[in-house]
């Protein structure tokens, strides 16, 4: 029993020695210090409940945090901690790459200036050019003025190519931004073939070529037609399919209300033209639905997407094909066919009509 | 989490043009400007000049094209749609239209412009920027060393009567100063803005040649 306890306290004798000799090297003015109490805030903060003081710790938390940070990479005299480039032998200054994210971080965890994670980012190489201009703009020790405009004529040179450099690196990714924005607005773009762009390159695979829009409209126009056509006798369904031009317009307007709702989700659907016609044929009456898409694509002048319906009395069908109870119709489609060149309509709907040539 | 699309061709070819405008801006201002004797301007200056003046002209001009979209959006008309559709068609697909070919002509005209206007007025900002500091530094060491001679006094009371040596530079300096100084200057930067947009040129010329050939 008391070698036990012999062992535990000499046990316990090293880890004190040895805390005493971390704690010992460890410098008060120091980054250590800094992490140190951000560490501390953190630990507080998970402790602490009330929602308004955990916002006040965090603050201090972030606030050790950065300058901790920002004290490591500062605190290299012999450049140890800047990764070299391989092959070119240039060191690259991280420190404030990673200072500016955690300020962005920081900014964004309290949703202040920065709102959302795009914004963030755009402001990212601003703020981290911001702190190496603070870094050379403050002046050491304690004076009424902390900054000043810095002495060396080649100093306000670097520091000004250096803002630049930054501003053209969040133009970039406000440009990517910008492109998803595009996207956004046109989602059949996604499906298309970039491969001929100066601009942009794809970071995975086209999942079809046909327009996802295109083909939910089709069907769409589809039941359109069903819906129509329910419940009418059968001459008065020829004849509202003789007469499918006149209603076209209505048809269009409709279909793609119902696919893209009021007002559109996306202002693609201004692109797509509805156009059909019947054929009156034997054995079976013909109704080609055919969608246009007139906006932007990697073909010149678009796309057809087109679907073939075979349309017959009820009743007439071999035994196999079951009609649709209670119609006196019925009408097969087959799949949607596409990748022909376009066309325009010839109906044009003059309303949308002049978007594009 | 990852966007469909990432712009990095638009960031090659951009990276390589301004390293092309930096380079051959860099030679113009360094020749045009050795020609005049006041301005001299060491090549390590002017490798800082063309980039600082080249920088400033892309962010401007990426400002130009978000304020664009940022307008077109906020206030959509037939004629932001159209123009929308057809920078679509040029950024993702590298489809031309007549009409896009036709604003391009004239957007590049109008660039030519405006981007010398900036780097002529980025160039004077810079100079006097990183002069600013210095030529006070100069001048008290000047005027330590005259006050020595004590000719300062009599140089400010009466300009008209015969300067020192120092003084007559610095004289003919501030005489020049205000109209004529910036000639020089601005003929430079006018050269080297022509030089870098031809250079530009060519490459897209070429670029274009090689898509014909090879389809």
């Amino acid at each position: 029993m008391p070698q036990i306890t012999k062992i535990f306290t000499t046990a316990w004798q090293n880890i004190w020695t040895r805390t005493q000799a971390v704690a010992a090297g460890v410098k008060v003015f120091s980054w250590q210090t800094a992490l140190m109490l951000s560490l501390l805030a953190w630990v507080v903060y998970l402790i602490v409940i009330d929602p308004n003081l955990k916002q006040f710790v965090a603050l201090y938390g972030w606030g050790f945090l950065i300058l901790g940070v920002d004290w490591f990479f500062l605190d290299d005299k012999e450049d140890k901690k800047k990764p070299t480039l391989p092959g070119l032998n240039i060191k690259l200054n991280i420190g404030p790459w990673i200072t500016g994210a955690l300020i962005c971080l920081a900014l964004l965890s309290y949703r202040f200036l920065l709102t959302d994670f795009p914004t963030a980012l755009v402001a990212w190489p601003l703020v981290s050019a911001g702190v190496v201009i603070f870094r050379q703009c403050l002046r050491p020790g304690f004076k009424p003025t902390p900054f000043r405009v810095p002495n060396d004529a080649g100093v306000r040179q670097d520091l000004i190519l250096l803002t630049l450099t930054a501003a053209l690196f969040s133009c970039w990714f406000q440009f990517g931004i910008l492109l998803e924005n595009i996207l956004d607005r046109y989602p059949s773009l996604a499906g298309d073939d970039f491969r001929n762009s100066a601009f942009v390159v794809r970071t995975s695979p086209a999942t079809s070529r046909v327009p996802v829009g295109g083909t939910t409209l089709l069907n769409t126009a589809e039941a359109q037609v069903r819906e129509e056509l329910s419940g009418r006798p059968w001459l008065d369904v020829q004849r509202w399919l003789r007469d499918i031009e006149a209603q076209l317009p209505r048809l269009e307007r409709q279909t793609i209300d119902r696919v893209y709702g009021i007002p559109a989700r996306a202002e693609e659907s201004q692109f797509w033209r509805l156009d059909a016609d019947f054929e009156d044929a034997l054995p079976n009456d013909i109704l080609r639905l055919r969608l246009f898409w007139v906006g932007p694509s990697s073909q010149a002048g678009g796309y057809i997407l087109e679907k073939v319906c075979l349309i017959q009395r009820a009743g007439l069908t071999p035994p196999g094909d079951a009609p649709v109870l209670g119609e006196s119709y019925q009408m097969e489609c087959q799949p949607i066919t596409s990748n022909l060149p376009a066309e325009q309509p010839e109906t044009e709907p003059t309303e949308r009509g002049r978007i594009i040539e | 989490m990852l966007p469909t699309v990432l712009p990095l061709r638009a960031i090659a070819f951009q990276a390589l043009f301004l390293l092309i405008a930096i380079a051959v801006e860099a030679a113009v201002l360094r020749r045009t400007l050795a020609a005049d004797k006041k301005e001299f301007v060491t090549p390590n200056q002017s490798i800082q000049y063309a980039a600082t003046i080249n920088l400033l002209c892309t962010v401007v001009g990426w400002l130009a094209f978000f304020l664009f979209f940022a307008v077109a959006y906020a206030l959509p008309s037939a004629w932001t749609t159209r123009v929308e559709t057809n920078l679509v068609n040029f950024i993702f697909f590298d489809q031309w239209s007549n009409e896009t070919a036709t604003s391009l002509i004239v957007a590049c005209f109008i660039m030519f412009f405006a981007s010398f206007t900036i780097k002529q007025a980025g160039l004077n900002a810079l100079r006097s920027t990183l002069q600013a500091g210095i030529e006070k530094k100069e001048e008290k060491k000047e005027a330590e060393a005259s006050d020595e001679t004590s000719e300062s006094v009599i140089r400010e009371v009466s300009p008209s009567r015969r300067p020192s040596r120092s003084g007559a530079i610095r004289v003919l300096r501030n005489e020049s100063s205000a109209p004529q100084a910036m000639k020089p200057q601005a003929r430079a930067v006018f050269y080297a803005n022509a030089w870098s947009f031809s250079a530009i040129l060519a490459i897209l010329m070429f670029r274009f040649a090689i898509q014909r050939l090879a389809f």
